[in-house]
């Protein structure tokens, strides 16, 4: 039986062969193109690139598809920081700090930022997933309905970080973004709710259509507002600032504290099954927020803000893939997908795949690391085309964006009906967004509406209709507190506010 | 619209939607009728509270919403005239009408050129089916 250290040698001489090298250099590289356009996600680059893995071998698919992965999660950053939009449904709360800084004259700056972090946070997911794999697997088990109903009431509690000026306005809109996920089947009995015979709701609104219709069309009418105010919209993007070309060590050291933190946030949320990087991205954005010693400054374009969500996300994609490893059980749709390749190829996942398989599975793991690492490679000269696109002038990039969303839209789920959801959600996202509702609240209801559910109604059906379900265990009674501590957080920190400048 | 007026209109939505709800069993009710009420609710603290004084001014708005109009016939044109020719129609008519400064021809080369790498990039590259 060989060690550990012997299947890490392997897992890298596997990874170093010119083909499979090859293979992921390419899939890293089309995941960051897939990522960063608006309505192409992870898993739709994964599925692009699926059917060519049948004439590859086991190895250079999977190395593949993992490039896909971590880079798609990295090319969100990009749409995200440039224009606002976030490329993947993890990318969101790059867009709160991202897309302010990229309007101050610091794109680049915030590109590099997303950049180091996301290659951070990959590189310690990596290694978790080396090493912990089958350790974690045992605790991962542990996470069951109730505990991811509850991790979803924790992402659900970040809303009160994220409301804007306007408690009542935020709430407003996290309400209507949990509205709009009830729509169509529900997920217990299937019964379609408040669909109007609509073969097409019955699926209920889809994510990316809504997504587009909130963050980007409201974008593109800021910048037409922008041309009709100034009669030009030259400096839509502040003149778009001083080039940079890679970050002094220094620079991103002053945010070490985030970055581990936000590094830890994602590795553990991305092993809990379906929980995923966007909740990772929000806990960690409002962590490093509370954290802050100017918190006011968040939203603002704070550095911080940018570090901490990307590498939460992309340290929550190791994690996500320990069940599918472990135990064959696909936490993900990326993990779904990998071990449809490995089917594919006659390899049966379950418990018995890394005794069974373990040079293929150590291959992965190790090339897992290097996917990454050619992430932070790579990713600079991402980061140099991306920042050209704030040179193409206003004018031109309007209805580009448009025609972009149209096309996302609709490749989302092959679907006219999604382009004109976005179109309706556009519109009416606009009007709101003029008397300042925030969207980001609807977006992360509109992820977390489903998942909260879901699992309300399995936890009770576990438990023969026991309403305390969710404290009686002590994962979910812990993470309920938390969702607690973290929804009033912002009212205790104002309270603790006023009462020392009263002492004072 | 000011706050107020949106503050009722969601007011009614959530009262016309809970009755949509009616004939739904009780526990695929729950969730959306539990929003909907507080939906509501937030309707009516939005109607009952002070102006603060946003408000959505259609004369404001009306040359990006000329826009998007015109963003809406292209996506109605693309099944009849394909997604080149509607595309690069769009976007030489869009790059004019918001005043770049150049002339038309150019504008037009630059629609062209744009729509034909969308098509390539989506459809020859990734395979994506275009509308």
């Amino acid at each position: 039986m060989l060690t550990f250290w012997q299947l890490v040698l392997i897992g890298l001489q596997h990874c170093f062969v010119p083909m499979n090298f090859l293979f992921m250099l390419f899939g890293t590289s089309l995941g960051i193109v897939v990522g960063a356009l608006p309505g192409l996600s992870a898993t739709t680059g994964m599925v692009l690139l699926l059917p060519l893995t049948y004439g590859l071998s086991v190895e250079a698919g999977m190395l593949m598809l993992a490039g896909v992965y971590c880079g798609a999660l990295y090319g969100g950053s990009i749409s995200a920081i440039l224009m606002g939009i976030p490329g993947t449904a993890a990318a969101l709360p790059t867009t709160f700090d991202g897309y302010p800084m990229a309007k101050k004259g610091k794109a680049s700056e915030a590109l590099l930022l997303g950049l180091y972090g996301s290659s951070f946070g990959g590189l310690v997911s990596s290694l978790v997933l080396l090493t912990l794999t089958p350790f974690i697997a045992k605790w991962a088990l542990k996470f069951g309905p109730p505990e991811i109903f509850a991790l979803g009431l924790w992402g659900m509690a970040v809303v009160s970080s994220i409301v804007g000026k306007d408690p009542l306005k935020g709430i407003f809109m996290a309400l209507l973004g949990l509205f709009i996920s009830t729509v169509g089947a529900d997920p217990l009995e299937g019964y379609n709710r408040l669909t109007f015979d609509n073969y097409y709701l019955i699926g209920g609104f889809g994510f990316v259509p809504v997504v587009l219709g909130t963050l980007a069309i409201p974008r593109v009418f800021e910048m037409i507002d922008e041309i009709y105010r100034t009669g030009s919209g030259d400096n839509f993007f502040s003149g778009s600032g001083k080039r940079k070309y890679f970050l002094y060590p220094f620079e991103i050291l002053k945010h070490w504290l985030t970055l581990l933190k936000s590094a830890v946030i994602g590795v553990v949320i991305g092993i809990a099954p379906a929980a995923g990087p966007t909740i990772a991205a929000m806990i960690s954005y409002n962590e490093a927020k509370r954290a802050s010693q100017n918190p006011d400054e968040f939203g603002q374009g704070h550095p911080d803000g940018v570090v901490a969500a990307e590498t939460a996300n992309n340290s929550a994609t190791g994690g996500s893939l320990v069940l599918a490893f472990s135990i064959g059980i696909p936490g993900s749709a990326a993990a779904a997908i990998l071990l449809g390749a490995l089917i594919m190829k006659g390899i049966q996942p379950g418990p018995m795949l890394m005794r069974n398989n373990p040079e293929t599975i150590f291959t992965f793991f190790v090339g897992f690391a290097m996917v990454n690492i050619l992430v932070f490679l790579i990713g600079h000269f991402f980061v140099q085309i991306a920042y050209s696109i704030l040179r193409i002038p206003v004018q031109i990039l309007a209805p580009l964006i448009l025609v972009i969303c149209f096309l996302g839209a609709f490749a989302s789920e092959n679907s006219m009906f999604n382009v004109y959801v976005m179109l309706a959600v556009g519109i009416v996202a606009y009007v709101l967004g003029k008397m300042s509702f925030p969207m980001p609240p609807l977006i992360l209801a509109l992820i977390l509406g489903p998942l909260i559910e879901a699992n309300y109604w399995t936890s009770i059906l576990i438990s023969y209709g026991d309403y305390l379900v969710f404290f009686k265990r002590p994962l979910s009674a812990i993470f309920m507190a938390v969702a607690l501590l973290t929804f009033l957080w912002p009212w205790i920190s104002a309270l603790r506010g006023k009462k020392a400048k009263g002492l004072s | 619209m000011s706050e107020k007026s949106l503050g009722l209109l969601s007011c009614f939505l959530s009262v016309l939607l809970i009755y949509s709800l009616r004939d739904v069993p009780a526990n695929p009710r729950l969730f959306p009728l539990a929003l909907l009420i507080l939906l509501g609710a937030t309707g009516i603290a939005l109607f009952l509270r002070k102006k603060t004084g946003d408000r959505f001014v259609l004369g404001k708005s009306l040359f990006a919403l000329l826009h998007y109009g015109l963003f809406i016939v292209y996506i109605f044109l693309v099944p009849v005239l394909g997604f080149p020719a509607s595309t690069a129609i769009f976007l030489a008519i869009a790059i004019a009408a918001l005043k770049y400064r150049c002339p038309f021809y150019v504008a037009g080369a630059i629609a062209v050129a744009a729509a034909l790498c969308l098509q390539y990039f989506f459809s020859g590259f990734f395979g994506l089916p275009l509308p």
